[in-house]
């Protein structure tokens, strides 16, 4: 056997365990909870002595990881940092706490809504639901959810 | 929306893709950087980073219209891949040593790893929790989008700085092959695994993938081969022969998409088992390229551009995490590039350009990123920051290569001329564009610069980057026969005897490599043809007017009107800098090749003769050297219109030699409509000169200036 066939079959062994422990990290890493799509908004509730601030009918969620772009029907638009809380183990549930230092919000996304609380500016509630024709699934990954617990 | 809606905007759409595209292309061909670069940023400046931001952009590409635009520029990215595949030439990896097989390979694995490994930070931050974003398919889809490169961008660099004959263009053009014929392997991986639903699903595009490149090698190339047959009896290409080949492209591409390893992949290796080296092959990529490249490419740049938003990356984090992409594919494919190559015995030097080269993704980084997009293994703040990334690292190569390697390094032909190779004697140089101006300024050239035995004749081929040229760069290096346009020039040299020496590269400005060669050769004279500008009706405007404002000697500009040679000329004098050059010029004439020659000096009717003595000493003093006086007839004539004087003059004469001034409406300017009567008027061939200033362009460094040499024309 070569010299240089030695090196190939060391860089394609040393490429191939690289990956495999890149691969074996990376299964452990959990990224934010999907939230793009359309969602309609329903059941917006005052839970304050001000006026919930006026958000429309709609939103339109862009999310790259934990940076997330909401455009609701009323014109307002934000963009608010995302920090994920395990809220239960057991059942998988997050929550999701969205913020931008003038805005917070709470999102608890689960199998057919989101739950949205406004913390700041002011104290407001509401549900948002897909869109008709956004087809969309909100329950987790379970494939990565059982790569999770099993780590 | 209905498609007689539809079908208008689309043709505005494509109308101004293409204009844009071109205009960019030529705006960053003159900044010194890739074509494609502009096109890139133009397909960018459609989409919503910054064309977006107004709202005629709703119009223009309504939310109805894109996927349209979309569907045709899959169909141009198809047909790139396909000739990208015809174009990888197997001969280009074979033979070329082991230094370029490691290097291709270090070139692949660094960059792939650092690439995967580059996902462990980003997976949390910037990625989904969606089926298709599993950290598996990203980390595989970013190991594979970092180690590409673009073999046709990196083809043109190496072509245009003449770099592809050498070590270095050799070398990366073959790691560019391996590393793109790999990348297309390892997205089809990708692809495959991103789109497999479990185990079985996995297995069975592995399956169906390997049956599928069997039959193309055993089965569809034996069959292309005798496609091959039937051109060469045929001697050309008929259109049932590439009826049959697109057939077979999408053919293929159809069932690559089918078995989920993606249409790209069927088509870059419908291309890559076409029969090599043939003018089968030459033939087709003639027909395809044009219409692809100029076409279809552009369609693909504006659709990426409508899809990238870089308004996405809108805090500090975002830019560093980009920041931080581009700084791990730069070390990536730079420092295994670069490393392997040191490791491989070449110097820094040139382990270094290797590494930069290597570094150029281009368009083929915007191919395999959309095809992430599409998966949706990444996000689109991904996109837009491997976008940026993909622009960067391209809009680098050119400067970072400049400096690393500079020309007089690296390019033979660029080289600045040693001292032995700079004529003592009396020098002309002849930039040769039309074959058929070779041969009469190549008399001419000999009339002027005489028979001293230390005089220089250059003739210079300047050649426009062509695609095609770029893509077969590294194949070209067994060709050594003289350009074609030199070659009419360089048989009538043979013919008479004449000695010169031949200058051939690519150029992306012939104006300022005109300047650069002259000032480097150190000429006394720069001797061109006549061709009309594309948007001005002078002769004097466009190029040859930048040549004659920026090249550090005399130019002369002949417009030929059936030549045979200087036995009589005409030398319109009134005195100015230009026009005591056109005398110096005659003088060289009348002693060289006996021409006789008349100075044709014009006073106004409306003044009466004047003082015509001050010209006729002039003239004198060029004419009547002691050693070797040649006879010289003063004609004074009064006219108040100098140009008719002449022209009347004329018909008598071989050879008018004038001067550029506003008297004889001769003028250079960049752009104009004024007509040149004496050269649209005179039925003589002309001789039009431009003494040079050296307050114009930036002094020589030779004491002994061009203007000094012609001076001393009379004891050469």
């Amino acid at each position: 056997m070569s010299r240089a066939t030695v090196v190939y079959i060391i860089m394609l062994l040393a490429c191939a365990a690289g990956v495999w422990l890149i691969l074996r990290a990376g299964n452990r890493l959990k990224p934010p909870p999907d939230l793009n799509g359309t969602w309609e908004i329903s059941r917006i509730q005052k839970l304050g002595s001000d006026e919930p601030p006026a958000l429309g009918n709609e939103m339109t969620i862009e999310q790259s990881g934990r940076f997330v772009h909401i455009r609701f029907a009323s014109g307002l638009k934000l963009d608010l940092k995302a920090s994920v809380r395990d809220s239960s183990e057991a059942n998988g549930s997050v929550t999701i706490d969205l913020s931008n230092g003038q805005w917070n919000l709470r999102v608890r996304p689960d199998a057919s809504e989101l739950a949205l609380l406004i913390d700041r500016p002011t104290r407001a509630a509401f549900t948002a639901r897909p869109r008709e024709n956004d087809k969309r699934s909100l329950t987790p990954n379970p494939s990565r959810s059982a790569a999770r617990h099993a780590s | 929306m209905p498609l007689e809606q539809l079908i208008p905007i689309l043709l505005v759409q494509i109308g101004l893709v293409l204009g844009l595209s071109r205009l960019m292309g030529m705006l960053f061909a003159r900044l010194q950087q890739p074509q494609v670069m502009g096109e890139m940023i133009a397909g960018i400046m459609l989409g919503p980073s910054l064309f977006g931001l107004f709202a005629i952009s709703q119009k223009v590409f309504p939310a109805e219209s894109v996927p349209y635009l979309g569907m045709l520029s899959q169909i141009g990215v198809i047909f790139f891949l396909f000739l990208i595949g015809l174009e990888l030439d197997p001969k280009l990896i074979r033979n070329r040593g082991h230094a370029a097989i490691v290097i291709s390979h270090a070139s692949i694995v660094t960059p792939f790893l650092l690439g995967a490994g580059l996902t462990l930070y980003l997976y949390t931050r910037l990625f989904n929790d969606t089926p298709a974003m599993r950290f598996s398919s990203v980390a595989l889809f970013m190991g594979a989008a970092m180690s590409i490169t673009a073999f046709p961008v990196l083809a043109r660099i190496l072509t245009e700085r003449n770099l592809h004959k050498t070590k270095i263009g050799a070398i990366s053009i073959t790691c560019a092959a391996v590393d793109d014929a790999t990348a297309w392997c390892m997205l089809a991986f990708v692809v495959g695994v991103a789109r497999a639903k479990g185990p079985h699903s996995a297995l069975l595009t592995a399956a169906l993938s390997a049956a599928y490149v069997l039959t193309m090698f055993f089965v569809v190339r034996p069959f292309l081969r005798r496609l091959q047959v039937v051109h060469d009896r045929q001697g050309r290409l008929s259109q049932n022969v590439v009826a049959i080949i697109l057939l077979l492209v999408l053919a293929s591409a159809w069932t690559t998409e089918r078995i989920g390893i993606h249409a790209l992949f069927g088509a870059f290796l419908m291309g890559a088992i076409m029969p090599k080296g043939s003018r089968f092959i030459r033939s087709l990529s003639e027909k395809l390229e044009d219409y692809t490249v100029v076409f279809l490419l552009p369609i693909f740049f504006a659709y990426t551009g409508l899809k990238t938003q870089i308004g996405l990356l809108n805090n500090a984090e975002l830019w560093l995490d980009t920041g931080l992409i581009i700084l791990v594919a730069c070390i990536g494919k730079f420092g295994g590039s670069a490393l392997a190559a040191r490791a491989c015995g070449l110097g820094w030097r040139e382990s270094s350009a290797i590494g930069i080269l290597m570094n150029t993704r281009g368009l083929m980084e915007l191919v395999i990123l959309n095809v992430g997009r599409e998966l949706g293994v990444i996000t689109p703040a991904v996109f837009a920051m491997m976008v940026i990334m993909a622009l960067v690292t391209t809009a680098l190569t050119t400067p970072v290569l400049h400096w690393v390697a500079p020309r007089r390094l690296f390019d033979p032909e660029r080289a600045p001329a040693k001292p032995e190779d700079r004529a003592k004697g009396f020098s002309v140089l002849i930039p040769v564009g039309d074959p058929r101006s070779g041969g009469p300024l190549l008399r001419l050239a000999d009339m002027i610069a005489g028979p001293a035995p230390d005089r220089r004749i250059y003739a210079l081929n300047l050649r426009r980057p062509v695609d095609r040229d770029a893509y077969r760069a590294g194949l070209d290096d067994q060709i050594s026969e003289p350009e074609p346009p030199l070659q009419p020039l360089l048989a009538h040299a043979d013919q008479y005897h004449i000695p010169v020496e031949a200058i051939s590269f690519v150029s992306r400005d012939i104006a300022a490599d005109v300047a650069r060669v002259s000032a480097d050769r150190k000429v006394d004279l720069v001797l061109m043809g006549f061709h009309k500008p594309v948007f001005t009706r002078t002769i004097l405007g466009g190029a040859v007017h930048r040549v004659l404002t920026a090249t550090p000697a005399d130019v002369s500009i002949f417009v030929d009107r059936g030549f045979h040679g200087a036995q009589r000329v005409l030398v319109p004098y009134l005195g100015g800098r230009h026009d005591r050059l056109a005398l110096q010029i005659a003088s060289r004439l009348a002693r060289h090749a006996g021409a006789r020659v008349t100075v044709l000096h014009v006073v106004p009717a409306s003044r009466g003769r004047g003082k015509p003595l001050d010209a006729q000493s002039a003239v004198s003093r060029v004419f009547e050297d002691p050693t070797q006086p040649v006879p010289v007839e003063f004609k004074v004539v009064e006219h108040d219109s100098p140009v008719d004087a002449v022209l009347t003059e004329a018909t008598r004469y071989d050879l008018i030699v004038v001067g550029v001034s506003e008297e004889w409406g001769l003028e250079s300017h960049l752009f104009g409509l004024r007509p040149e009567r004496i050269a649209e008027g005179s039925a003589t061939s002309l001789l039009i000169v431009r003494a040079h200033s050296a307050a114009s362009v930036p002094p020589s460094t030779d004491s002994a200036g061009p203007r000094d040499k012609l001076a001393e024309a009379p004891a050469s």
